[in-house]
């Protein structure tokens, strides 16, 4: 459903932090490599949370883990892990640590195959935002069959919290589908931006 | 006592070996001996990791070589985690890496374990005290206000992790360091002694088993090894002592076991 008042899609509230999200960055296309790599490994972050609760948290996020560096990351040792697991910034789950920092190590060896991270991504759409045209939230789907080609490749790499929905969720914010509601104005500008 | 009246002294031979990382690896040197399995394993690895992978076990092999008398390159550890020597066998080992620099720690008959640490490195330590050390240790670490006094206690408690063979998570208190050094652990399977100190810009943690209550325990000599590289010409890798300072070196007590 869309909010009457403005159009836009229901999902993001009222809360201003959300709201922002969802104009300036859900939907757009997004092909910067790290700004990539960062985005999937926050979206694994939210498994189980509202994703309002990392996007809160992005900054604490940004400054514990060395704004997203994934040489930096890929030598995390256990100092580092028990000082990331007292930092109250962010989500303390060593699961969820651990996960950054096999992606990180996942990242670096696409780079060392000569593979850029942002192609390699966008390689599961063919290079081009998807434009769908849902009218209603429930009829957008949770995953799909490139969500679940994309995911299986990622595990290929050991990255790990990247199942086919939070592929699918990190593909939809990054504007590979443009899952903006019709109705939405966010619909219209993100259809326009994949076209440049 | 360590030792008895006819000589023969019955604890573990104890030794600590350190290598730097290669700047211009000498890959052919480091990979020769390697194992099926561990070829296999470092195939799977980025290139910043395969030098860390073989130059350990390149390590592992001239630590045991060395403290057995068999030569480095018929030495190899059993397969999976490198915590026990196939061949010669009987020998407990433990590896660790950090900043470029590797350590194999090696005993004869006991379970052992090392950590290593750049004794330069600045944490966030006070918030790690915080989190994960007990109530004494928190008083008296962050009175003291000092990274080096928590890079002892931590490789400290690394080190007992990795000689009880236990994870990291939940079990940082299971090993107590008191300010003057004395150490308290909760494994009474068997006796443990164990030091910590600085070796040449290196802050280093070891936990070994012995064999008998002593007043004064056994400390492990260590060594720094030069590894395989292109831009030496020496064939052989020089072996030089390690002036290590030692913080402490004591038998760790159990409850009910105090010294």
């Amino acid at each position: 459903m869309t909010d009457p008042g403005t159009g836009r899609c229901g999902w993001c509230g009222t809360d201003p932090l959300y709201v922002s999200y969802h104009d300036h960055v859900w939907g757009r296309p997004e092909y910067d490599d790290l700004a990539l790599f960062e985005k999937l490994c926050l979206d694994g972050q939210q498994a189980g949370l509202s994703w309002l609760t990392i996007l809160r948290k992005q900054a604490g996020y940004r400054a514990a883990y060395d704004y997203f560096d994934p040489v930096a990351i890929a030598a995390y040792d256990e100092i580092k892990i028990a000082e990331l697991l007292a930092n109250p910034a962010i989500v303390r789950n060593k699961l969820k640590i651990q996960s950054i920092i096999k992606n990180a190590r996942g990242y670096l060896q696409m780079q060392e195959e000569g593979l850029s991270f942002s192609r390699f991504l966008w390689s599961f759409v063919d290079g081009q935002p998807r434009q769908n045209a849902w009218g209603n939230l429930m009829d957008v789907p949770v995953q799909t069959a490139q969500s679940r080609a994309l995911s299986k490749a990622l595990r290929q790499y050991n990255f790990t919290f990247v199942g086919p929905t939070i592929v699918y969720a990190f593909m939809q914010a990054t504007g590979m589908v443009n899952d903006h509601l019709v109705q939405c104005p966010a619909h219209e500008k993100c259809r326009v931006l994949a076209s440049i | 006592m360590a030792g008895t009246s006819n000589g023969y002294n019955p604890e573990p031979t104890l030794s600590v070996w350190l290598s730097r990382e290669p700047e211009q690896p000498d890959w052919q040197a480091l990979t020769r001996c390697l194992t099926p399995v561990e070829q296999a394993r470092m195939d799977t690895l980025s290139p910043p990791r395969q030098l860390e992978y073989c130059h350990s076990r390149w390590l592992l092999r001239q630590a045991l070589g060395h403290a057995s008398g068999q030569g480095p390159d018929q030495c190899y550890p059993e397969a999976g985690r490198p915590v026990r020597s196939a061949s010669p066998r009987g020998w407990a080992l433990s590896l660790s890496h950090s900043h470029g620099v590797s350590a194999c720690a090696v005993s004869s008959h006991a379970s052992i374990g090392v950590d290593i640490e750049p004794s330069v490195r600045r944490s966030d330590w006070q918030r790690i005290v915080k989190r994960w050390f007990n109530e004494t240790e928190q008083a008296w670490l962050l009175e003291a206000d000092s990274a080096t006094d928590f890079l002892r206690v931590w490789t400290l408690k690394e080190a007992w992790l990795k000689a009880t063979k236990r994870g990291i998570a939940g079990n940082l208190q299971t090993l107590s360091v008191c300010p003057a050094g004395k150490l308290q652990g909760d494994d009474r399977s068997r006796l443990w002694a164990g030091g910590t100190g600085e070796v040449d810009g290196i802050t280093l943690g070891v936990v070994y088993g012995i064999l008998t209550r002593a007043t004064a325990v056994q400390v492990p000599p260590v060594f720094w090894v030069d590894p395989p590289s292109l831009s030496r010409e020496k064939a052989l890798s020089a072996i030089t002592p390690g002036r290590i300072q030692w913080w402490t070196t004591r038998a760790i007590t159990t409850e009910g076991n105090h010294d």
